[in-house]
C-alpha cells in the first residue's frame, strides 16, 4: 500500500489526533499477504485455461469446416470435368466407340468385314449356275497358279457333285 | 501461459509472460486496495482485480508504453469497478447495498474511520476514485486524468469536493 502522505489538505482544519484518524484510515490492511500470491495464481490459472481453449474452438469448429468444404468443392469440380471431357469425346469422334465396341450390335454392322471375307476365300455363290462355276474355278486355279492363294480352301465351298462335272469339264476342254 | 504463436518466436513469448508477471507483482496490491475502496467487499474486488489482470494479457500487445504499465492497469482496473457497480446498482437496492458493505469495514469499533469510509461510499462513483487514487495511492492529478478519461481541471474539483466532505465528518466529530 502507498505510504505516501496527502494529510497537508487536512493539517489546517485537524488536530494531531485527526490526523493520526486520517493516517490510519489510510494505512488500513484489508487482506493478509498470502492473499496477493493467490491472486497472482487465479490470474494465471485463468489466463491458461483461456489460452487452452482457444485452439480447442478452432481445431473442432473452423479447421475441419473448411477443410469438408473445400474437399466437396474440390471433387465437384473434378467430378464435372470428368463428365464434361467424356461427353468432349464422345461427340467429337463415334465411329471409333463403334469399332473397338464388342457388343452386339456392333458385330452386325460388318460392312469392311464383309469385303475382306470374300477377297481371302473367294467364296463361290451356292445359287450360281454351271457355267458360272466353271469359269470361277478356273479363273481361281489361274490366280492360284499366279499369286499362290489357297485353292483348297475356295473348292470347300462347292458340292462334290459340282466338283466332278467342273474336273469333268476341265479334263474335256484340256483334251479337245 | 501459452500463446498461439509460441512456437514460432517461444524467446518473444516468454518476455512477453516475464513483463506480464513482474507487472502483477509490481500492482497487484494497488490495484486491490483501489479496487476495494471503490466497491468495500472483498469478493467484488477479487473478481475485479482477476478480471482486470487477464484484460491486461489479453491486450497487452496493445499498451504503447505512452504512460506506465501501473496507470494503464488502473485504467482497466477503473472500468471494470464501474462495471461492477453499475451491475450491482441494477440488482440491489440501494440502501441494502449499503447495510451489506457496511459490515465489510476492516475497523474495530472505531467510529470515525467507519464514519469516513461509509462518507467514501456516498461520494459519486468518480469522485470517490479521485479521492481513492489521490489520497490513498499518491497519485498525480495526470494520472489520475488518464485513468478516469477526464480532464486535470475536473480532477482537482472533484478531489476537492471530496476533501471537503472528510473534513465536515472530522468537524461533526470534535463539535
Amino acid at each position: 500500500m502507498n505510504n505516501h502522505s496527502d494529510n497537508a489538505l487536512f493539517q489546517e482544519d485537524l488536530n494531531p489526533e485527526q490526523l493520526n484518524k486520517l493516517q490510519a484510515w489510510k494505512n488500513t490492511s484489508y487482506v493478509d499477504e498470502e492473499y496477493f500470491d493467490k491472486l497472482k495464481t487465479c490470474v494465471q490459472q485463468r489466463i491458461r485455461m483461456n489460452m487452452e481453449m482457444q485452439p480447442i474452438h478452432f481445431s473442432q469448429i473452423r479447421r475441419p469446416s473448411t477443410t469438408n468444404k473445400k474437399s466437396i468443392a474440390l471433387l465437384t469440380i473434378m467430378g464435372l470435368a470428368a463428365v464434361f471431357l467424356l461427353m468432349f469425346l464422345l461427340f467429337q469422334n463415334p465411329s471409333n466407340v463403334n469399332t473397338n465396341s464388342t457388343s452386339p450390335i456392333a458385330q452386325e454392322t460388318p460392312l469392311v468385314k464383309k469385303e475382306v471375307v470374300l477377297k481371302d476365300t473367294t467364296i463361290i455363290p451356292q445359287n450360281s449356275n454351271h457355267e458360272d462355276s466353271c469359269c470361277q474355278i478356273k479363273q481361281m486355279k489361274e490366280n492360284a497358279e499366279h499369286k499362290d492363294l489357297n485353292w483348297e480352301l475356295a473348292i470347300q465351298e462347292v458340292s462334290d457333285e459340282e466338283l466332278e462335272d467342273m474336273i469333268r469339264e476341265l479334263d474335256w476342254e484340256e483334251n479337245f | 501461459m501459452k500463446q498461439p504463436h509460441e512456437k514460432d518466436n517461444p524467446n518473444g513469448a516468454l518476455a512477453k509472460e516475464r513483463a506480464f508477471l513482474d507487472a502483477v507483482d509490481a500492482c497487484q496490491k494497488p490495484i486491490y486496495y483501489f479496487v476495494r475502496r471503490m466497491v468495500n467487499n472483498h469478493e467484488d474486488a477479487n473478481d475485479i482485480c482477476q478480471n482486470t489482470f487477464v484484460i491486461a494479457w489479453e491486450k497487452w500487445d496493445q499498451f504503447k508504453g505512452q504512460s506506465k504499465i501501473s496507470t494503464w492497469l488502473h485504467t482497466i482496473a477503473y472500468r471494470e469497478a464501474l462495471r461492477n457497480i453499475e451491475r450491482q446498482s441494477k440488482t440491489t437496492n440501494l440502501v441494502n447495498h449499503h447495510t451489506q458493505t457496511s459490515n465489510d469495514f476492516p475497523f474495530d469499533g472505531d467510529e470515525i474511520l467507519m464514519a469516513l469510509e461509509a462518507a467514501l461510499h456516498r461520494l459519486p462513483e468518480k469522485q470517490k476514485a479521485v479521492f481513492i487514487l489521490k489520497y490513498f495511492e499518491g497519485k498525480s492529478y495526470e494520472e489520475i486524468s488518464t485513468i478516469t478519461e477526464t480532464s486535470v481541471g475536473a480532477i482537482k474539483a472533484s478531489y476537492h469536493h471530496a476533501a471537503e466532505k472528510i473534513k465536515v465528518i472530522f468537524q461533526k466529530r470534535s463539535t
